[in-house]
């Protein structure tokens, strides 16, 4: 027997004749073209526990379901697409927390890019973010400009993501520094271009499927053996959101945790005699289902690395500059920070993080946290 | 233009002033008068106002939504509301099945969830949790210190602390933990012109009428229920599953009622009738036109051994081993249904109710047959899913397209009547545990008797004289 028998069996009570109109009328016939956005605006919500940004507003609005209602009433002209109406089409973290509770395995992010893509096709778009599409579309580099940088040769790209780039050089590089101990030179190059992923975010398509190109055209040259990245969402974006456009990507890419937890298996390693937490990316477990990054930190003796309540694919993620939400509402970012922080700060003072946007944002409330680079280079004493 | 958008209009014009006072009192970041917000406060998850949404047809669209943040901010609310004679309708998850949130009279939407402290005392076994608290993080939070509430109903992931209070709600594991008037120790709520009602904590207290059930079911109609304290249970040690297949679902329930007055309490009992069976247990070989029974039996190892040799004694069917509990484990909080079968027309919906074991059987096949009856429903079935020593609760579900000419308004009011005059026939009760709302109000009367209805409205105009707290919900 298959899942729907039960329907026919007990229409047949009905008659054969009504059981075989209705099977063959509405539950084989009609049901695959129920779209994606009316499942989820009609759906109880199941997944809305699980969305930071919810919580924190403790808005249905900001709900996942909540959010889909909003795109069919824009879509069907109840709503005028107004920055305000609009906002909460945008102002979400992106994280993906809906899709691991959802029964038809949606992301809220995707159920409503088609009606973000209308809406970018009539040039509507929130004015905060008006600036980030312009500095995508001029310079490939969320900020503006691309920093003056030189070309640094080796056998592994490194793809460093415009907010390491940006706010994070010291990270990046530590990074090369890390790599270079372990006698792996990392390629740079000044070219590399945003990844793409908040022209997706906005419905920007054409943008984001430019941005894609130029990134391939980059990665076309054999003289890498692979890349890697420290940002997780850049490797999200290379692995899952430009295959998914029928990009192909000609390079395997790697955020940092996936190939030092192999390169670090048999390396006298020194202690870190320290007690952290672990705040996860959604990217990384949720994302690429990697779990590379508590492998690694298991690796370093003395580090007691601690859990939190919400980890691995359940991960409660923060999001920043890596979102929408940097610049449409920039102290809610901090306000799901924040929240993260109290859950953290049960369990250790002392946070590990694979988010560049964790990292800024957990800095900025005042707590202590490391990339988990910094503390694979103070086990390789670099 | 669709209609809905002139609704909108109106409501947007009729909130100016209510939203200028309550921005002085509470500030903007806690209220919005917002056109989204308002066109997503304007139902709860009842299934017929699935169609509504669908349709563009909403009908009940709130002037003002407010988040407080603290109690001070809710006697701020209500205290106004009370002066203005403004309506409020209190929010927690969203996820009442029967209109019990509505706001028919515009007014104000107070949604609690930004108040979800949650502290737990171990020593006493109790948790404190602000209502807003989401019942899944609470859980989860008791989980990973050891603990459970022990209270898992199907909307866990939506629904709140304060909501599970308001609606008298229960879970799928309540055979062992009971329902939330059985875990409610202490309770908070805010009552017109704006005070505060404050029963603490005890094990058990003999102070006269019991208060606290004033407020367990009183779905919004005397006040806002801002705080509760529950008792908690140590994480369970040991978890056995078991599973049977019985010719009859009658077969069944009387296997459960002898485990029962045995004394035994699985946390989780259900069974399913032929129609049900088949629809969640059909990967069983075999199964057609059986009717299918999960156990979980939880808690101290002694004590779970003791329960499952009495549940493996009386109950007589052929054993189905884990699979069954596991699959329903796994897929118990699968609503897909909902999405996909209204927007090609479908009307669906469930009716819980009760009634003493003498009369369960009974009231099984009456309302199956009253569902059947009414033009246009195609599938009537049920399970039974909280068992007492006294009896048991059957969970129905309908589904039909309504006939040509019929609105799915119509259609489904059909078919509550029809249901819910079967189930006074018999002698059962018409909510189990959903609630009344404004889908049920119109049997509260007959369910309860004159009197008792009359003094049920006359409470409800002591505690809200000016009538302000979720008016005309359970049609008082």
């Amino acid at each position: 027997m298959s899942e729907r028998d039960w329907i026919f069996e007990a229409l047949k009570e009905k008659g054969l004749g009504t059981a075989v109109r209705i099977v063959t009328t509405y539950i084989t016939g009609k049901l695959k073209g129920v779209e994606d956005l009316v499942k989820c605006a009609l759906c109880p919500n199941m997944c809305k526990f699980a969305c930071p940004v919810h919580i924190v507003l403790g808005s249905e609005t900001y709900s996942p379901a909540g959010r889909a209602r909003i795109a069919y009433y824009i879509k069907n002209k109840v709503l005028e697409p107004t920055e305000e109406n609009t906002k909460p089409l945008y102002a979400c973290l992106n994280c993906n927390a809906c899709n691991v509770w959802c029964p038809f395995e949606f992301a809220i992010p995707d159920v409503t890019h088609p009606v973000k893509v209308q809406l970018k096709k009539r040039d509507i778009l929130p004015e905060s973010l008006k600036r980030i599409e312009e500095n995508l579309r001029n310079y490939g580099f969320l900020y503006g400009s691309k920093p003056a940088e030189i070309t640094r040769k080796g056998k592994v790209l490194y793809l460093r993501g415009c907010t390491v780039r940006h706010h994070l050089r010291d990270l990046a590089r530590l990074t090369i520094e890390v790599f270079s101990k372990l006698g792996i030179d990392l390629a740079t190059l000044p070219k590399e271009s945003c990844c793409g992923i908040h022209a997706y975010y906005m419905g920007a398509d054409d943008l984001f499927k430019e941005l894609a190109r130029v990134n391939i055209e980059l990665l076309s040259s054999s003289e890498w053996e692979y890349a890697i990245t420290s940002c997780p969402v850049v490797a999200y974006t290379y692995r899952v959101l430009y295959p998914r456009f029928g990009i192909k990507v000609p390079l395997s890419v790697y955020y940092v945790a996936e190939v030092l937890k192999d390169l670090l298996k048999d390396k006298e390693l020194s202690e870190v005699k320290r007690t952290v937490v672990l705040h996860d990316s959604w990217a990384l477990t949720r994302g690429l289902n990697s779990s590379s990054v508590i492998e690694l930190l298991r690796l370093i003796p003395g580090l007691d690395v601690k859990l939190p309540m919400r980890h691995g694919r359940e991960v409660f993620d923060v999001g920043y500059y890596c979102t929408l939400l940097a610049f449409i509402d920039p102290e809610l970012a901090k306000k799901v920070a924040a929240e993260r922080l109290r859950e953290l700060k049960e369990v250790a003072n002392v946070i590990v993080t694979a988010s560049p946007d964790a990292k800024i944002l957990f800095a900025e409330l005042g707590a202590e946290v490391y990339d988990i680079i910094e503390i694979v280079a103070e086990a390789l004493r670099v | 233009m669709p209609e809905l958008s002139s609704k909108l209009a109106k409501a947007l014009s009729s909130s100016g002033k209510i939203y200028k006072d309550l921005v002085k009192l509470l500030g903007t970041d806690k209220v919005s008068n917002r056109p989204a917000d308002i066109l997503i406060y304007s139902h709860d998850y009842a299934p017929i106002n699935l169609h509504r949404l669908l349709n563009l047809e909403l009908d009940a669209l709130p002037y003002v939504i407010v988040w407080p943040e603290s109690v001070d901010d809710v006697i701020e609310v209500v205290r106004y509301a009370y002066v203005n004679n403004v309506p409020i309708y209190p929010y927690g998850g969203g996820s009442g099945v029967l209109r019990g949130f509505a706001p028919e009279r515009g007014g104000i939407v107070i949604d609690l969830k930004r108040m979800r402290s949650i502290e737990l005392d171990e020593e006493n076994l109790m948790v404190t949790a602000e209502a807003g608290v989401n019942g899944m993080i609470l859980e989860e939070y008791l989980n990973y210190r050891g603990y459970t509430l022990g209270h898992i109903p199907q909307s866990l992931y939506e629904s709140t602390v304060g909501g599970w209070v308001a609606t008298k709600a229960t879970g799928q594991f309540s055979t062992k933990y009971g329902g939330i008037e059985d875990m409610l120790l202490g309770v908070e709520v805010v009552i017109p012109p704006g005070k505060v009602i404050s029963l603490r904590p005890h094990p058990r207290t003999a102070t006269g009428p019991d208060l606290r059930k004033l407020f367990i079911g009183s779905e919004g109609i005397y006040g806002i229920i801002t705080r509760a304290t529950l008792r908690v249970w140590p994480y369970p040690e040991k978890r056995v599953k078991l599973s049977f297949a019985t010719e009859t679902f009658e077969e069944a329930l009387n296997y459960i009622r002898q485990i029962l007055r045995a004394g035994a309490k699985p946390a989780v009992i259900r069974v399913y009738d032929r129609i049900e069976t088949l629809r969640h247990f059909y990967w069983i070989e075999g199964i057609k036109g059986k009717s299918v029974t999960i156990f979980i039996i939880e808690g101290e190892s002694r004590i779970v051994d003791a329960e499952v040799s009495i549940v493996e004694e009386i109950f007589k069917g052929k054993e189905l081993g884990e699979e069954p509990v596991n699959h329903w484990l796994r897929t118990r909080f699968i609503v897909k249904e909902a999405s996909e079968y209204a927007p090609l027309g479908f009307v669906f919906d469930t009716i819980e109710v009760a009634a003493p074991w003498s009369k369960v059987v009974r009231l099984y096949h009456e309302v199956i047959k009253a569902m059947n009856e009414v033009k246009g429903t195609l599938v009537a079935s049920a399970h039974a899913s909280h068992f007492y020593p006294q009896g048991a609760c059957l969970y129905f579900t309908f589904g039909g397209l309504p006939p040509t000419g019929t609105s799915p308004y119509e259609y489904h009011s059909k078919v509550w009547a029809a249901a819910m005059e079967a189930v006074l026939k018999v002698g059962g009760t018409i909510s189990h545990h959903h609630g009344i709302g404004r889908v049920r109000a119109p049997w509260l009367r007959k369910e309860l008797g004159d009197e008792a209805y009359e003094l049920l409205k006359k409470l409800k105009e002591v505690v809200d004289e000016k009538g302000i707290m979720n008016p005309s919900n359970m049609g008082c």
